[in-house]
Protein backbone atom coordinates (compact mmCIF):
# COMPACT_ATOMS: atom_id res chain seq x y z
CA UNK A 1 0.00 0.00 0.00
CA UNK A 2 2.74 2.43 1.18
CA UNK A 3 4.84 1.21 -1.92
CA UNK A 4 1.89 2.63 -4.67
CA UNK A 5 1.14 5.48 -2.84
CA UNK A 6 4.84 6.29 -2.99
CA UNK A 7 4.50 5.55 -6.70
CA UNK A 8 1.93 7.77 -7.10
CA UNK A 9 3.20 10.71 -6.02
CA UNK A 10 6.70 10.11 -7.79
CA UNK A 11 5.16 10.29 -11.11
CA UNK A 12 2.55 13.15 -9.62
CA UNK A 13 5.98 15.39 -9.36
CA UNK A 14 7.33 13.82 -12.61
CA UNK A 15 4.50 14.51 -14.70
CA UNK A 16 3.41 18.06 -12.84
CA UNK A 17 7.53 19.18 -13.61
CA UNK A 18 7.37 18.08 -17.04
CA UNK A 19 4.21 20.24 -17.89
CA UNK A 20 6.16 23.08 -16.37
CA UNK A 21 9.02 22.08 -18.71
CA UNK A 22 6.88 21.46 -21.85
CA UNK A 23 3.82 23.24 -21.63
CA UNK A 24 5.45 26.83 -22.13
CA UNK A 25 6.92 25.30 -25.26
CA UNK A 26 4.01 24.38 -26.56
CA UNK A 27 1.64 27.36 -26.05
CA UNK A 28 4.49 29.22 -27.97
CA UNK A 29 4.25 26.85 -30.91
CA UNK A 30 0.81 26.32 -30.98
CA UNK A 31 0.24 30.01 -31.36
CA UNK A 32 2.44 30.67 -34.01
CA UNK A 33 -0.12 28.81 -36.36
CA UNK A 34 -2.57 31.57 -34.45
CA UNK A 35 -3.66 34.38 -36.23
CA UNK A 36 -3.10 37.69 -34.28
CA UNK A 37 -7.32 37.82 -33.46
CA UNK A 38 -7.25 34.10 -32.47
CA UNK A 39 -4.45 35.17 -29.62
CA UNK A 40 -5.99 37.97 -28.11
CA UNK A 41 -9.68 35.72 -28.23
CA UNK A 42 -8.39 32.93 -27.31
CA UNK A 43 -4.56 32.34 -25.34
CA UNK A 44 -5.19 28.84 -24.27
CA UNK A 45 -6.94 27.11 -27.18
CA UNK A 46 -5.50 25.46 -29.98
CA UNK A 47 -5.47 27.25 -33.59
CA UNK A 48 -8.78 26.91 -35.69
CA UNK A 49 -6.21 25.71 -38.23
CA UNK A 50 -2.50 25.01 -39.40
CA UNK A 51 -1.91 28.49 -40.62
CA UNK A 52 1.45 28.72 -41.93
CA UNK A 53 1.21 32.53 -42.67
CA UNK A 54 3.51 33.91 -39.93
CA UNK A 55 6.40 31.68 -40.98
CA UNK A 56 6.16 33.43 -44.16
CA UNK A 57 6.01 36.27 -42.47
CA UNK A 58 8.77 35.66 -39.68
CA UNK A 59 11.10 34.19 -43.22
CA UNK A 60 10.78 37.04 -45.35
CA UNK A 61 9.59 40.35 -44.12
CA UNK A 62 11.52 39.61 -41.11
CA UNK A 63 14.44 38.98 -43.09
CA UNK A 64 15.23 35.07 -41.44
CA UNK A 65 16.22 34.13 -44.40
CA UNK A 66 19.48 36.07 -44.47
CA UNK A 67 19.82 35.82 -40.65
CA UNK A 68 20.03 32.02 -41.49
CA UNK A 69 22.60 32.15 -44.04
CA UNK A 70 24.42 34.23 -41.28
CA UNK A 71 24.00 32.01 -38.62
CA UNK A 72 24.88 28.54 -40.65
CA UNK A 73 27.91 30.03 -42.19
CA UNK A 74 29.31 31.50 -38.74
CA UNK A 75 28.56 28.67 -36.52
CA UNK A 76 29.72 26.06 -39.14
CA UNK A 77 33.01 27.95 -39.47
CA UNK A 78 33.74 28.91 -36.05
CA UNK A 79 33.13 25.23 -35.39
CA UNK A 80 35.93 24.27 -37.71
CA UNK A 81 38.55 25.79 -36.51
CA UNK A 82 37.72 25.15 -32.68
CA UNK A 83 37.87 21.49 -33.83
CA UNK A 84 41.32 22.18 -35.83
CA UNK A 85 43.18 24.71 -33.52
CA UNK A 86 42.48 23.02 -30.25
CA UNK A 87 43.06 19.64 -31.47
CA UNK A 88 46.45 21.25 -32.58
CA UNK A 89 46.73 22.65 -29.30
CA UNK A 90 46.27 19.53 -27.36
CA UNK A 91 48.08 17.54 -29.15
CA UNK A 92 51.05 19.53 -28.49
CA UNK A 93 50.72 19.62 -24.80
CA UNK A 94 50.00 16.79 -24.07
CA UNK A 95 53.15 14.67 -25.71
CA UNK A 96 55.41 13.92 -22.75
CA UNK A 97 58.61 15.49 -24.03
CA UNK A 98 56.71 19.12 -25.16
CA UNK A 99 58.06 22.10 -22.53
CA UNK A 100 56.37 24.23 -20.91
CA UNK A 101 53.58 21.63 -21.08
CA UNK A 102 51.75 22.65 -17.57
CA UNK A 103 51.97 25.93 -18.19
CA UNK A 104 50.07 25.71 -21.23
CA UNK A 105 48.07 23.45 -20.41
CA UNK A 106 47.32 25.81 -16.88
CA UNK A 107 46.46 28.92 -19.80
CA UNK A 108 44.56 27.51 -21.37
CA UNK A 109 41.98 25.90 -18.88
CA UNK A 110 41.80 28.98 -17.20
CA UNK A 111 40.21 30.56 -19.99
CA UNK A 112 36.51 28.39 -18.66
CA UNK A 113 36.41 30.47 -15.86
CA UNK A 114 36.82 33.87 -16.96
CA UNK A 115 33.15 34.82 -17.45
CA UNK A 116 32.79 36.03 -21.39
CA UNK A 117 30.76 39.72 -19.96
CA UNK A 118 34.19 40.72 -18.22
CA UNK A 119 36.66 41.74 -20.86
CA UNK A 120 34.03 42.72 -23.05
CA UNK A 121 35.02 46.48 -23.12
CA UNK A 122 38.64 46.04 -24.14
CA UNK A 123 37.85 43.36 -26.48
CA UNK A 124 35.55 45.62 -28.47
CA UNK A 125 38.25 48.40 -28.57
CA UNK A 126 41.24 45.95 -29.60
CA UNK A 127 38.44 44.64 -32.31
CA UNK A 128 37.46 48.08 -33.64
CA UNK A 129 41.48 49.18 -33.70
CA UNK A 130 41.84 45.79 -36.18
CA UNK A 131 38.74 46.46 -37.99
CA UNK A 132 37.01 43.13 -36.80
CA UNK A 133 33.90 44.72 -35.80
CA UNK A 134 30.79 44.24 -37.96
CA UNK A 135 32.64 41.89 -39.63
CA UNK A 136 31.93 37.84 -39.85
CA UNK A 137 35.69 37.30 -39.82
CA UNK A 138 35.90 38.95 -36.75
CA UNK A 139 32.86 37.17 -34.70
CA UNK A 140 34.00 33.92 -35.93
CA UNK A 141 37.76 34.49 -34.36
CA UNK A 142 36.30 35.48 -30.83
CA UNK A 143 34.28 32.51 -31.08
CA UNK A 144 37.35 30.29 -31.59
CA UNK A 145 39.22 32.22 -29.19
CA UNK A 146 36.19 31.31 -26.57
CA UNK A 147 35.87 28.02 -27.65
CA UNK A 148 39.34 26.93 -26.98
CA UNK A 149 39.28 26.69 -23.21
CA UNK A 150 36.74 24.01 -22.91
CA UNK A 151 38.04 21.51 -26.26
CA UNK A 152 41.72 22.08 -25.22
CA UNK A 153 40.05 21.00 -21.72
CA UNK A 154 38.23 17.87 -23.02
CA UNK A 155 40.47 16.92 -25.90
CA UNK A 156 43.69 17.04 -23.99
CA UNK A 157 41.90 14.94 -21.37
CA UNK A 158 41.44 12.40 -24.01
CA UNK A 159 44.63 12.80 -25.79
CA UNK A 160 46.39 11.26 -22.67
CA UNK A 161 44.24 8.07 -22.51
CA UNK A 162 45.37 7.36 -25.40
CA UNK A 163 48.15 3.99 -24.94
CA UNK A 164 51.36 5.27 -25.55
CA UNK A 165 52.36 1.95 -27.37
CA UNK A 166 50.34 2.85 -30.17
CA UNK A 167 52.62 6.29 -30.31
CA UNK A 168 55.58 4.48 -29.86
CA UNK A 169 55.79 1.79 -32.82
CA UNK A 170 54.67 4.60 -35.03
CA UNK A 171 57.40 6.76 -34.65
CA UNK A 172 59.43 2.96 -34.99
CA UNK A 173 58.16 2.81 -38.41
CA UNK A 174 59.58 6.35 -38.93
CA UNK A 175 56.19 8.39 -38.22
CA UNK A 176 56.78 12.31 -37.89
CA UNK A 177 54.86 14.07 -34.81
CA UNK A 178 52.37 15.50 -37.98
CA UNK A 179 51.90 11.60 -39.04
CA UNK A 180 51.43 10.86 -35.58
CA UNK A 181 48.67 13.64 -35.40
CA UNK A 182 46.50 13.21 -38.79
CA UNK A 183 47.30 9.04 -38.69
CA UNK A 184 46.75 8.33 -35.12
CA UNK A 185 45.45 10.69 -32.85
CA UNK A 186 42.57 12.22 -35.18
CA UNK A 187 41.41 8.55 -36.14
CA UNK A 188 41.12 7.58 -32.61
CA UNK A 189 38.79 10.64 -31.44
CA UNK A 190 35.75 10.54 -32.74
CA UNK A 191 33.41 10.74 -29.49
CA UNK A 192 35.82 13.47 -27.70
CA UNK A 193 35.22 15.41 -31.59
CA UNK A 194 31.80 14.74 -31.19
CA UNK A 195 31.74 16.31 -27.69
CA UNK A 196 33.45 19.68 -28.65
CA UNK A 197 31.28 19.73 -32.12
CA UNK A 198 27.52 19.75 -30.12
CA UNK A 199 28.97 22.02 -27.16
CA UNK A 200 30.05 24.46 -29.66
CA UNK A 201 27.28 24.19 -32.15
CA UNK A 202 24.47 24.40 -29.18
CA UNK A 203 27.08 27.71 -27.92
CA UNK A 204 27.37 29.33 -31.46
CA UNK A 205 23.67 28.90 -32.66
CA UNK A 206 22.10 30.27 -29.29
CA UNK A 207 24.59 33.30 -29.02
CA UNK A 208 23.28 36.38 -28.54
CA UNK A 209 26.06 38.33 -26.76
CA UNK A 210 29.10 38.65 -29.14
CA UNK A 211 26.54 39.17 -31.74
CA UNK A 212 24.92 41.85 -29.85
CA UNK A 213 28.30 43.82 -28.83
CA UNK A 214 30.13 43.38 -32.71
CA UNK A 215 26.71 43.37 -35.03
CA UNK A 216 25.51 46.53 -36.05
CA UNK A 217 24.53 46.08 -39.82
CA UNK A 218 21.04 44.17 -40.47
CA UNK A 219 22.33 42.47 -43.37
CA UNK A 220 25.08 40.60 -41.15
CA UNK A 221 22.79 39.34 -38.06
CA UNK A 222 22.60 36.01 -36.67
CA UNK A 223 19.23 34.53 -35.81
CA UNK A 224 19.36 35.23 -31.76
CA UNK A 225 19.98 38.96 -32.48
CA UNK A 226 17.94 38.84 -35.67
CA UNK A 227 14.80 37.52 -33.57
CA UNK A 228 15.64 40.12 -30.97
CA UNK A 229 14.96 42.91 -33.73
CA UNK A 230 11.38 41.10 -34.37
CA UNK A 231 10.54 42.46 -30.80
CA UNK A 232 10.63 46.19 -32.57
CA UNK A 233 9.47 45.27 -35.89
CA UNK A 234 6.22 43.07 -35.00
CA UNK A 235 4.93 44.88 -31.81
CA UNK A 236 2.45 43.00 -30.44
CA UNK A 237 2.75 40.26 -33.98
CA UNK A 238 3.38 37.23 -31.59
CA UNK A 239 2.78 34.86 -33.91
CA UNK A 240 5.42 36.10 -36.25
CA UNK A 241 7.66 36.49 -33.11
CA UNK A 242 6.81 32.47 -32.10
CA UNK A 243 7.29 31.66 -36.23
CA UNK A 244 10.50 33.19 -35.94
CA UNK A 245 10.98 31.10 -32.09
CA UNK A 246 10.20 27.75 -33.94
CA UNK A 247 12.21 28.45 -37.27
CA UNK A 248 14.93 29.26 -35.15
CA UNK A 249 15.20 26.37 -32.81
CA UNK A 250 13.49 23.68 -35.08
CA UNK A 251 17.14 22.52 -36.17
CA UNK A 252 18.42 21.82 -32.80
CA UNK A 253 15.33 20.49 -31.42
CA UNK A 254 15.31 17.39 -34.35
CA UNK A 255 19.20 17.10 -33.60
CA UNK A 256 18.65 16.53 -29.86
CA UNK A 257 15.94 14.24 -30.45
CA UNK A 258 17.87 11.87 -32.89
CA UNK A 259 21.19 11.96 -31.02
CA UNK A 260 20.03 12.40 -27.22
CA UNK A 261 22.65 11.14 -25.52
CA UNK A 262 25.83 12.62 -27.62
CA UNK A 263 23.35 16.01 -26.97
CA UNK A 264 23.36 15.64 -23.07
CA UNK A 265 26.85 14.14 -22.64
CA UNK A 266 28.38 17.33 -24.71
CA UNK A 267 26.22 19.62 -22.60
CA UNK A 268 26.84 18.68 -19.57
CA UNK A 269 30.76 18.39 -19.89
CA UNK A 270 30.38 21.58 -21.38
CA UNK A 271 28.70 22.40 -17.70
CA UNK A 272 31.74 22.93 -16.45
CA UNK A 273 31.99 26.08 -18.45
CA UNK A 274 29.19 27.32 -16.60
CA UNK B 1 73.65 9.40 -27.23
CA UNK B 2 71.78 11.92 -24.89
CA UNK B 3 73.25 14.63 -27.23
CA UNK B 4 71.20 12.96 -29.88
CA UNK B 5 68.24 12.63 -27.35
CA UNK B 6 68.48 16.39 -26.69
CA UNK B 7 68.44 17.48 -30.51
CA UNK B 8 65.33 15.17 -30.98
CA UNK B 9 63.15 16.93 -28.15
CA UNK B 10 64.27 19.94 -29.70
CA UNK B 11 63.32 19.17 -32.89
CA UNK B 12 59.86 17.70 -31.78
CA UNK B 13 59.27 21.19 -29.40
CA UNK B 14 60.13 23.46 -33.01
CA UNK B 15 56.95 20.60 -34.35
CA UNK B 16 54.66 21.52 -31.29
CA UNK B 17 55.58 25.01 -31.72
CA UNK B 18 53.30 25.13 -34.98
CA UNK B 19 50.94 23.13 -33.70
CA UNK B 20 50.21 25.77 -30.92
CA UNK B 21 51.07 29.35 -32.34
CA UNK B 22 47.66 29.54 -33.98
CA UNK B 23 45.43 28.50 -31.43
CA UNK B 24 48.07 30.29 -28.61
CA UNK B 25 47.78 33.59 -30.86
CA UNK B 26 44.34 33.84 -31.12
CA UNK B 27 43.53 33.01 -27.65
CA UNK B 28 46.21 35.08 -26.21
CA UNK B 29 45.06 38.21 -28.50
CA UNK B 30 40.85 37.57 -27.61
CA UNK B 31 40.85 36.46 -24.47
CA UNK B 32 44.13 36.75 -22.07
CA UNK B 33 45.01 40.41 -23.26
CA UNK B 34 41.25 42.19 -23.15
CA UNK B 35 40.87 40.17 -19.23
CA UNK B 36 43.95 42.22 -18.10
CA UNK B 37 43.18 45.18 -19.19
CA UNK B 38 40.11 45.79 -17.54
CA UNK B 39 42.56 46.16 -14.95
CA UNK B 40 44.26 49.34 -16.07
CA UNK B 41 41.08 50.43 -17.56
CA UNK B 42 39.30 50.36 -14.44
CA UNK B 43 41.85 52.90 -13.09
CA UNK B 44 41.48 55.47 -15.57
CA UNK B 45 38.48 58.22 -16.77
CA UNK B 46 37.73 57.33 -20.26
CA UNK B 47 35.13 57.69 -23.09
CA UNK B 48 36.79 55.11 -25.32
CA UNK B 49 36.76 57.00 -28.04
CA UNK B 50 39.08 60.62 -27.90
CA UNK B 51 42.89 60.17 -27.85
CA UNK B 52 43.17 61.02 -24.42
CA UNK B 53 42.19 59.45 -21.27
CA UNK B 54 42.86 60.41 -17.60
CA UNK B 55 44.31 58.58 -15.01
CA UNK B 56 41.98 58.25 -11.84
CA UNK B 57 43.89 55.88 -9.43
CA UNK B 58 41.00 53.84 -7.36
CA UNK B 59 38.09 56.66 -7.61
CA UNK B 60 35.72 54.70 -9.88
CA UNK B 61 35.76 52.08 -7.28
CA UNK B 62 35.04 54.50 -4.35
CA UNK B 63 32.26 55.99 -6.84
CA UNK B 64 30.91 52.58 -7.72
CA UNK B 65 30.72 52.29 -3.51
CA UNK B 66 29.91 55.35 -1.95
CA UNK B 67 28.25 58.12 -4.52
CA UNK B 68 26.49 55.48 -7.93
CA UNK B 69 22.69 54.97 -6.88
CA UNK B 70 22.35 52.31 -9.24
CA UNK B 71 25.39 49.97 -8.17
CA UNK B 72 24.25 48.39 -5.33
CA UNK B 73 20.31 48.38 -6.62
CA UNK B 74 22.59 46.30 -9.48
CA UNK B 75 24.33 44.05 -7.27
CA UNK B 76 21.83 43.53 -4.42
CA UNK B 77 19.81 42.31 -7.68
CA UNK B 78 21.96 40.09 -8.77
CA UNK B 79 22.36 38.72 -4.89
CA UNK B 80 19.04 38.24 -5.06
CA UNK B 81 18.79 36.63 -8.34
CA UNK B 82 21.87 34.40 -7.20
CA UNK B 83 20.37 32.79 -4.31
CA UNK B 84 16.99 32.52 -5.84
CA UNK B 85 18.64 30.24 -8.71
CA UNK B 86 20.95 28.65 -6.71
CA UNK B 87 18.52 27.33 -4.03
CA UNK B 88 15.43 26.96 -5.80
CA UNK B 89 17.20 25.40 -9.11
CA UNK B 90 19.39 22.73 -7.26
CA UNK B 91 16.54 21.01 -4.94
CA UNK B 92 14.35 19.88 -7.38
CA UNK B 93 17.46 18.49 -9.57
CA UNK B 94 18.52 16.75 -7.07
CA UNK B 95 14.84 15.14 -6.67
CA UNK B 96 14.31 14.75 -10.15
CA UNK B 97 17.66 13.12 -10.58
CA UNK B 98 17.01 10.80 -7.60
CA UNK B 99 13.41 9.80 -8.70
CA UNK B 100 14.49 8.76 -12.13
CA UNK B 101 17.53 7.64 -11.62
CA UNK B 102 16.63 4.25 -11.99
CA UNK B 103 17.62 2.83 -16.12
CA UNK B 104 14.18 2.82 -18.19
CA UNK B 105 12.10 3.66 -21.20
CA UNK B 106 10.08 6.05 -18.90
CA UNK B 107 12.74 7.79 -16.82
CA UNK B 108 14.48 8.22 -20.20
CA UNK B 109 11.69 10.04 -21.78
CA UNK B 110 11.31 12.37 -18.70
CA UNK B 111 15.50 12.67 -19.05
CA UNK B 112 14.48 14.02 -22.54
CA UNK B 113 11.74 16.14 -21.86
CA UNK B 114 13.94 17.99 -18.70
CA UNK B 115 16.83 18.65 -20.46
CA UNK B 116 15.07 20.44 -23.22
CA UNK B 117 15.73 23.91 -22.71
CA UNK B 118 19.10 23.42 -22.85
CA UNK B 119 19.22 23.45 -26.88
CA UNK B 120 17.36 26.88 -26.75
CA UNK B 121 18.85 30.39 -26.85
CA UNK B 122 18.25 32.62 -24.33
CA UNK B 123 16.19 34.82 -27.07
CA UNK B 124 14.02 32.14 -27.51
CA UNK B 125 13.55 31.63 -23.74
CA UNK B 126 13.21 35.24 -23.31
CA UNK B 127 10.22 35.25 -25.64
CA UNK B 128 8.78 32.05 -24.16
CA UNK B 129 8.65 33.66 -20.88
CA UNK B 130 7.94 36.94 -22.06
CA UNK B 131 4.59 35.74 -23.57
CA UNK B 132 3.85 33.28 -20.37
CA UNK B 133 4.07 36.81 -18.07
CA UNK B 134 2.47 39.25 -20.45
CA UNK B 135 0.16 41.15 -18.29
CA UNK B 136 -2.60 40.74 -20.42
CA UNK B 137 -2.47 37.60 -22.78
CA UNK B 138 -0.22 35.84 -20.72
CA UNK B 139 -0.93 32.47 -19.62
CA UNK B 140 0.06 33.06 -16.15
CA UNK B 141 -2.39 35.58 -15.08
CA UNK B 142 -4.82 33.93 -17.37
CA UNK B 143 -4.20 30.73 -15.22
CA UNK B 144 -4.20 32.50 -11.57
CA UNK B 145 -7.71 33.85 -12.64
CA UNK B 146 -9.16 30.73 -13.51
CA UNK B 147 -8.07 29.41 -9.88
CA UNK B 148 -9.71 32.25 -8.42
CA UNK B 149 -6.10 33.64 -7.47
CA UNK B 150 -7.01 36.82 -9.57
CA UNK B 151 -6.29 39.45 -7.18
CA UNK B 152 -2.53 38.18 -6.50
CA UNK B 153 -2.16 38.97 -10.22
CA UNK B 154 0.94 41.18 -11.33
CA UNK B 155 2.40 43.02 -14.39
CA UNK B 156 5.40 40.43 -13.71
CA UNK B 157 8.22 42.10 -15.52
CA UNK B 158 7.39 45.76 -14.27
CA UNK B 159 6.85 45.07 -10.64
CA UNK B 160 9.84 45.98 -8.09
CA UNK B 161 9.38 43.84 -5.99
CA UNK B 162 8.90 40.40 -7.53
CA UNK B 163 10.68 41.03 -11.31
CA UNK B 164 13.95 39.61 -9.85
CA UNK B 165 12.22 36.52 -8.96
CA UNK B 166 10.28 35.65 -12.41
CA UNK B 167 14.13 36.50 -14.04
CA UNK B 168 14.87 33.99 -11.26
CA UNK B 169 12.27 31.35 -12.82
CA UNK B 170 13.33 31.57 -16.18
CA UNK B 171 16.90 30.97 -15.63
CA UNK B 172 15.96 27.85 -13.29
CA UNK B 173 13.94 26.54 -16.56
CA UNK B 174 16.03 26.69 -18.68
CA UNK B 175 19.05 25.12 -15.99
CA UNK B 176 16.89 22.75 -14.24
CA UNK B 177 17.97 19.89 -16.66
CA UNK B 178 21.91 20.48 -16.64
CA UNK B 179 21.63 20.31 -12.79
CA UNK B 180 19.38 17.10 -12.63
CA UNK B 181 21.90 15.62 -15.12
CA UNK B 182 25.23 16.12 -12.72
CA UNK B 183 23.25 14.50 -10.10
CA UNK B 184 22.14 11.77 -12.59
CA UNK B 185 26.47 11.48 -13.19
CA UNK B 186 26.74 11.83 -9.23
CA UNK B 187 23.95 8.97 -8.66
CA UNK B 188 25.37 6.33 -11.28
CA UNK B 189 28.97 6.14 -9.42
CA UNK B 190 27.09 5.09 -6.09
CA UNK B 191 27.40 1.39 -5.70
CA UNK B 192 24.23 -0.20 -5.25
CA UNK B 193 25.74 -2.71 -2.54
CA UNK B 194 25.66 0.46 -0.04
CA UNK B 195 22.06 0.24 -0.73
CA UNK B 196 21.45 -3.61 -0.20
CA UNK B 197 23.69 -3.13 2.86
CA UNK B 198 21.05 -0.70 4.46
CA UNK B 199 18.00 -2.54 3.50
CA UNK B 200 19.63 -5.59 5.00
CA UNK B 201 19.92 -2.97 8.15
CA UNK B 202 16.36 -1.54 8.15
CA UNK B 203 17.05 1.69 7.32
CA UNK B 204 14.40 3.69 5.73
CA UNK B 205 14.09 5.48 2.18
CA UNK B 206 14.64 9.10 4.57
CA UNK B 207 17.48 7.27 5.89
CA UNK B 208 19.16 6.18 2.66
CA UNK B 209 18.97 9.51 1.37
CA UNK B 210 20.54 11.53 4.01
CA UNK B 211 23.10 8.93 5.31
CA UNK B 212 24.18 7.52 2.06
CA UNK B 213 23.07 9.63 -1.24
CA UNK B 214 23.84 13.04 0.13
CA UNK B 215 27.89 12.73 1.51
CA UNK B 216 28.23 10.44 -1.18
CA UNK B 217 26.86 13.09 -3.85
CA UNK B 218 29.17 15.83 -2.18
CA UNK B 219 31.40 16.14 -5.62
CA UNK B 220 28.82 16.54 -7.76
CA UNK B 221 27.18 18.68 -5.35
CA UNK B 222 30.20 20.87 -5.60
CA UNK B 223 30.22 20.98 -9.38
CA UNK B 224 26.56 21.80 -9.32
CA UNK B 225 26.62 24.71 -6.59
CA UNK B 226 29.71 26.61 -8.19
CA UNK B 227 28.60 26.43 -11.74
CA UNK B 228 25.21 27.65 -10.83
CA UNK B 229 26.09 30.77 -8.41
CA UNK B 230 28.78 31.70 -10.97
CA UNK B 231 26.02 31.34 -13.59
CA UNK B 232 23.47 33.27 -12.21
CA UNK B 233 26.10 35.96 -10.64
CA UNK B 234 27.23 37.07 -14.56
CA UNK B 235 23.37 36.35 -15.85
CA UNK B 236 23.16 39.03 -18.79
CA UNK B 237 21.05 37.36 -21.70
CA UNK B 238 17.53 36.68 -19.92
CA UNK B 239 17.83 40.21 -18.25
CA UNK B 240 19.07 41.97 -21.34
CA UNK B 241 16.04 40.32 -23.66
CA UNK B 242 13.47 40.37 -21.00
CA UNK B 243 13.75 43.62 -18.86
CA UNK B 244 16.51 45.42 -20.24
CA UNK B 245 17.02 45.92 -16.88
CA UNK B 246 14.29 47.96 -16.42
CA UNK B 247 11.88 49.33 -15.72
CA UNK B 248 14.10 52.67 -14.44
CA UNK B 249 17.24 50.21 -13.04
CA UNK B 250 14.70 48.10 -11.11
CA UNK B 251 15.90 44.55 -12.62
CA UNK B 252 19.28 45.87 -13.32
CA UNK B 253 22.06 43.33 -12.62
CA UNK B 254 25.64 43.77 -12.74
CA UNK B 255 26.20 42.38 -16.05
CA UNK B 256 23.29 44.45 -17.70
CA UNK B 257 25.19 47.58 -15.75
CA UNK B 258 28.33 46.93 -16.85
CA UNK B 259 27.34 46.75 -20.84
CA UNK B 260 25.21 50.10 -20.40
CA UNK B 261 28.11 51.92 -18.30
CA UNK B 262 30.81 50.27 -21.17
CA UNK B 263 28.75 50.78 -24.84
CA UNK B 264 25.93 53.10 -23.94
CA UNK B 265 27.10 55.99 -21.69
CA UNK B 266 30.43 55.79 -22.58
CA UNK B 267 31.78 55.32 -19.39
CA UNK B 268 34.93 52.93 -20.33
CA UNK B 269 36.54 53.18 -16.46
CA UNK B 270 33.18 52.73 -14.59
CA UNK B 271 32.33 49.47 -17.09
CA UNK B 272 35.91 47.95 -16.20
CA UNK B 273 36.04 48.73 -12.50
CA UNK B 274 32.01 46.89 -12.55
CA UNK B 275 33.68 44.20 -14.72
CA UNK B 276 36.70 43.56 -12.03
CA UNK B 277 33.95 43.46 -9.24
CA UNK B 278 32.16 41.14 -11.32
CA UNK B 279 34.97 38.71 -11.78
CA UNK B 280 36.18 39.14 -7.82
CA UNK B 281 32.95 38.25 -6.43
CA UNK B 282 32.81 35.26 -8.76
CA UNK B 283 36.28 33.62 -7.55
CA UNK B 284 35.55 34.41 -3.76
CA UNK B 285 32.07 32.70 -4.06
CA UNK B 286 33.44 30.01 -5.85
CA UNK B 287 36.60 29.33 -3.67
CA UNK B 288 34.42 29.36 -0.47
CA UNK B 289 32.07 27.19 -1.96
CA UNK B 290 34.99 24.39 -3.20
CA UNK B 291 36.45 25.05 0.47
CA UNK B 292 33.13 24.73 2.72
CA UNK B 293 32.36 21.33 0.63
CA UNK B 294 35.58 19.91 1.36
CA UNK B 295 35.99 20.64 4.73
CA UNK B 296 33.19 19.18 5.50
CA UNK B 297 34.48 15.82 3.94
Amino acid sequence: MKKVLFKIIKYAVLILFAVFIVYPVFVVVMSSFKTTAEIYQDTFGLPSKLNFSSYVTAWVNGNLSTYYVNSVIITFVSIFFVVVLASFASFAITREDCMFKKVLYGAFVAGISIPYQVGILPLYLQMSKLNLVNNRLGLILIYVAFGLPFSVFVMSGFFRTIPKDIEESAIIDGCNNYQIYAKIVVPLSPTVITTVVIFELVTIWNDMFFPLIFISSKDLRTIPIGLLSFKGEFISNYPAMFAGVVIASLPLIIAYLLLQKQFIEGLTAGAVKG
Amino acid sequence: MTKRHSLKKIRNNLDYLIFLAIPLFIYIVILIIPNLKIFFYSTIKWNGISEKYEFVGLKNYINLLTQDKVFPLAFKNTVIYTVTVTIMQNIPALLLAVLISKQSKINNIFRTLYFLPAIFSTVTIGFIWGFIYDPNLGVLNMLMNALGLGKYTKVWLADEGVVMFALALVHIWAGIGNGMILFLTGLKNISLELYECADIEGAGGWQKFTRITLPLLRPATIIVLVLTTIGSFKAFDFVYVMTGGGATHSSEVLATLLYKEGFQYNRVGYSAAISVILMTVIMIISFIELKVMQERD
